[in-house]
């Protein structure tokens, strides 16, 4: 049993430590999205769209924080239900945005486009967080792969069911680095990560809007690029190949590389 | 085979090993050769089999990380699996020569799996999962299939290289077998044939070097192998010509060598005899003959005379001495006259060819055939060298040339030994001329001397002997005087007391004696100097009968006195071992008397001297004098202990002026004189022997009567 315990708790420092490095690489990433968001690259765009790709994405990296914040939590093999609901984590969610942007969010017009679409994100985050009570309050279990990353896919998979065709928010990444196939750009993402966010030219930070055609529908499209920070390399950075902390091997990225992209679709 | 010259034996030997290593060579090539295309199928047949189960595994991975994508999502899965299916497809490509049929079948399989895995996958992505499980499924149906037609393949791909690696196992033994039987052959034919051919070579050549160590040997009869076509009857041949050139060379050098060795007799000995008999010997040796002789011509007497013999019967021999040939007669005056060897083929059908009886003993002997050289030098006859052969006819000319030469050789020995006779008598002429010369300078020189000395001892003598005669006279009458005293004193007596008569008496005694020692004395005195007057006079003392013993024991003493009178620490042992039944000898007393004396005073001085230089206390000087009665003639020894003398001291003892003294001590004289006088007065002889440190021994020998004397004056000196 001691060596049992031993182990856990040698994964809980590891997992600490993973999630230390993860958050600050969240708040980097998000302090540099929203930097650069005023230097929106567009073809053609649109303010209100653009608004609510803004707050769809400044939502979804405020849960991402949360989970990230709430790791040791939900990594405690010791304890059994933690009380971290959904409106638990929603809560925190807002209060993190409300700080970021002054808006509450739940003052928002729930019958605007922008009000329904942040609601839905909202809710897609209880009904995520809710879901995986099991897994979170699992007890026993050190390391759950609860982690903000799939809590994000999680949650813009809920958000695209909840936005009933209006929207879909995806957190893709070049090819290359995508490590899960939901995460997969499709082939305009692909495009604009190729000719565009890796371009050499292309201002660090700067987001890509443009009104498109997708999945047969018109739709305003907005890449917001992501970077390695330092912490984000403990898991992508070097040597490249060797194993992280989940077991997937090192991308060998460096300080500032293009790490992820956050997609946001808007139909019209 | 010995037909065969050994290049073309050796040829073919080697060809024929040459053809079979190639045969066998091309059979174990062409073997290899189908041996390595078998081993090249196996080979590729266990490659393939790799290949198949390469596929298999990749194909394993290919289907594990399709169902890990599946489940986990993760693109590393997604790439995995494409890796897994590009090597799967590598190795299809490989396998696919082998049956493409197959291979096309697999991958259509695999192929049709793909697209249903892929779709389950993409189902799975979307979260359609019972679809995904459905198509899932799908795929392992085309994944049985596939599995199962690479396990067909590799099963019958590893049938195949089995029975490829038999096969080729099967036939390498064969081949194997079959190499190792055609080589034991060739190898057995090979020694066979080798021993032929090398026994071909090896006996003839054995036999050569046999013959080559017995020429090296020095056996010039020695058989030569007979010669064959070959090379090693080429040999053969030349080996036969060499072994008849060295027996000529042999004979040659054998025929220098005599005449070297007779020359060399000739130039290094002067004895005739000697070097007659060695040419006589090498000429019957060398001529094959039985028997030689050499004739000596005698000028005078104008015949040949028998000199020596080799190889002639004993009573061929004394006939040859006994039977002088005339000149004019027989073989021999031919050929001086001719001045070149006379040949008789057969001396049965030549009785003219020597005188009657020597023929008849040379044919009764068996001699037939005779060589007859004459001895010539400048036309001057000295000889004949004659050769007998028992066997009749010619003599070869080289043979006839090696006589003629040593009848040279034999000529000019006889020439250089009447050339050396005549030397040899002529130094003796001279050295007998040259030894009188010097007697008669030494007797020049020596009658010189004494004459002057003589002149001053008579000056002397004669000076001494007028008072001596006064001493004498008056020492007779003062006792004559004293006589007539005594009788007047006797006739006085009465008047006389009895004391003073007696004084009387004893001093008229006492004075009788001493006139009568002065009577005595002087009567020596007298003898001394009549003896010194008679030895001035040089030999003019008459011979008579006289006591040697009493002469001996008279000069012993005198020079005993003498000595103790020069040197009053002189003192000496004398020992006398005087013959008593010596007769008197006929001598001349005085000259033998100083003989004595010479000898005594240089035994006292040598034995006086050793005492000195010894300082040993146990040395006893001792003289000794011997006298023996040899019948005709008288031996007298004196021999000292002294110092002795050295062989060279001995060799120049009687030389006159010879003396070992110190300057002032001798004259040299004394034993010149006493040899002069021993030797040619008296007709004796003295001799001397010694030993340094240890004695002298003079030894003398009188002849009773100067008829005595048998030894001249020269031989004593010599014997001296």
């Amino acid at each position: 049993m001691s060596g049992t315990r031993g182990e856990e708790m040698r994964l809980v420092s590891l997992w600490r430590e993973w999630l230390r490095n993860t958050r600050n690489a969240i708040l980097s990433l998000l302090v540099a999205g929203l930097a650069l968001s005023s230097e929106v690259g567009s073809a053609a765009p649109a303010d209100d769209d653009m608004a609510i790709a803004r707050s769809l994405a400044e939502m979804l990296r405020d849960v991402r924080t949360v989970i990230s914040n709430q790791q040791d939590l939900i990594n405690d093999p010791n304890l059994g239900d933690k009380h971290l609901t959904g409106q638990h984590v929603l809560d925190q969610a807002v209060q993190i945005y409300s700080k970021t942007t002054g808006v509450d969010p739940t003052k928002i017009n729930p019958a605007s486009r922008n009000g329904r679409l942040l609601h839905a994100m909202m809710a897609a985050i209880v009904e995520v967080v809710d879901d995986n009570q099991a897994t979170i309050n699992e007890k026993g279990t050190g390391f759950k792969g609860f982690i903000p990353a799939m809590s994000a896919r999680l949650v813009d998979e809920a958000f695209g069911r909840l936005a009933k065709g209006e929207a879909d928010v995806k957190v893709t990444a070049p090819p290359e680095l995508v490590r899960n196939r939901k995460a997969r750009p499709d082939q305009w993402e692909a495009g604009i990560i190729k000719t565009k966010l890796l371009d050499p030219g292309w201002p660090a930070g700067q987001s890509y809007s443009a009104t498109v055609e997708a999945n047969g529908r018109p739709a305003f499209r907005v890449m917001v690029p992501e970077y390695y920070a330092e912490s984000c390399l403990a898991c992508h950075g070097s040597p490249k190949g060797e194993m992280d902390i989940t077991g997937y091997p090192k991308e060998g990225g460096k300080l500032n590389d293009l790490g992820a992209v956050i997609s946001i679709t808007l139909y019209h | 085979m010995t037909r065969l010259t050994i290049r073309t034996r050796l040829i073919l030997l080697t060809s024929g090993g040459l053809l079979v290593l190639i045969a066998t060579n091309s059979y174990l090539t062409r073997k290899l050769a189908d041996n390595s295309a078998g081993m090249v199928t196996a080979a590729e047949l266990l490659s393939s089999i790799e290949e198949a189960n390469s596929a298999q595994i990749a194909f394993g991975e290919m289907r594990y990380w399709m169902t890990d994508l599946a489940v986990s999502q993760l693109t590393l899965a997604e790439r995995y699996a494409a890796a897994a299916r590009a090597r799967m497809e590598q190795h299809l490509d490989k396998l696919a020569p082998w049956n493409s049929q197959r291979v096309a079948t697999v991958r259509s399989e695999l192929a049709q799996y793909e697209e249903k895995a892929g779709k389950a996958v993409d189902e799975y992505t979307d979260d359609r999962r019972v679809i995904g499980n459905s198509l899932l499924a799908q795929a392992r149906q085309h994944s049985l299939v596939a599995e199962q037609l690479l396990a067909s393949i590799v099963q019958e791909l590893t049938g195949a290289a089995i029975a490829a690696r038999q096969r080729v196992v099967a036939e390498a033994a064969t081949a194997t077998r079959i190499s190792q039987i055609v080589v034991a052959a060739a190898v057995l034919i090979g020694a066979l044939l080798t021993f032929l051919v090398l026994r071909s070579i090896v006996l003839p050549l054995r036999r050569l070097v046999v013959a080559m160590d017995g020429l090296n040997a020095g056996n010039v009869s020695v058989a030569i192998p007979e010669a064959g076509p070959d090379e090693i009857g080429a040999m053969a041949r030349t080996l036969a010509i060499f072994r008849d050139t060295l027996k000529e060379l042999r004979e040659t050098l054998a025929q220098f060598e005599a005449l070297r060795g007779v020359g060399r007799a000739v130039g290094s000995t002067l004895d005739l005899q000697t070097v007659l008999s060695i040419v006589v010997g090498r000429a019957v040796e060398f001529s094959r003959a039985q028997a030689g002789m050499i004739y000596e011509y005698d000028e005078v007497a104008r015949e040949f005379r028998f000199r020596t013999s080799h190889g002639a019967e004993e009573e061929l021999t004394e006939l040859l001495k006994e039977e002088p040939i005339r000149r004019g007669e027989t073989a021999i005056s031919t050929a001086a006259v001719i001045g070149s060897p006379a040949h008789v083929r057969d001396l049965l059908s030549n009785r003219e060819v020597t005188v009657p009886t020597l023929w008849d003993a040379l044919a009764r002997l068996g001699y037939r055939a005779l060589i007859v050289a004459p001895l010539l030098h400048e036309e001057r006859i000295l000889g004949g060298l004659v050769v007998a052969r028992r066997e009749a006819g010619e003599f070869s000319q080289e043979i006839v040339g090696l006589i003629e030469a040593f009848a040279t050789q034999s000529a000019l020995a006889v020439r250089n030994a009447k050339l050396f006779e005549e030397q040899r008598q002529r130094e003796r002429d001279l050295r007998a001329a040259h030894d009188e010369l010097k007697a008669a300078q030494a007797s020049l020189i020596h009658a010189e001397k004494m004459a002057s000395l003589g002149q001053l001892t008579a000056g002397i003598a004669h000076e001494i002997k007028n008072p001596l005669n006064f001493v004498n006279n008056f020492a007779e009458l003062s006792r004559e005087l004293l006589q007539e005293v005594k009788e007047i004193i006797s006739s006085a007596a009465d008047g006389l007391k009895a004391g003073t008569r007696l004084d009387l008496d004893e001093l008229i005694a006492t004075l009788t004696g001493n006139l009568s020692k002065i009577a005595e004395h002087g009567q020596r005195a007298d003898g001394i100097v009549t003896s010194m007057l008679l030895h001035s006079r040089g030999g003019s003392g008459e011979r008579r009968k006289t006591d040697l013993n009493a002469l001996i024991e008279e000069t012993l003493n005198l020079a005993f006195h003498g000595a103790r009178a020069q040197d009053r620490s002189f003192n000496i042992t004398l020992e006398r071992d005087l013959d008593p039944s010596l007769a008197p000898i006929e001598i001349v007393p005085q000259d033998i008397t100083r003989v004595l004396l010479n000898l005594f005073g240089n035994g006292f001085y040598a034995a006086n001297k050793r005492r000195h230089e010894d300082a040993d206390p146990a040395y006893q000087p001792v003289l000794t004098v011997t006298t023996r009665d040899l019948g005709d003639k008288v031996e007298i020894r004196v021999r000292d202990n002294g110092v002795g003398m050295s062989p060279d001291v001995r060799t120049k003892l009687f030389t006159p002026f010879f003396t070992t003294k110190p300057t002032g001590e001798g004259t040299g004289l004394g034993l010149s004189i006493s040899y002069d006088i021993v030797v040619q007065q008296h007709g004796g002889t003295i001799t001397v022997d010694s030993n340094p440190r240890e004695f002298t021994e003079f030894t003398l020998h009188l002849p009773r009567t100067l008829r005595g004397a048998d030894m001249p004056a020269a031989a004593a000196r010599a014997s001296a």
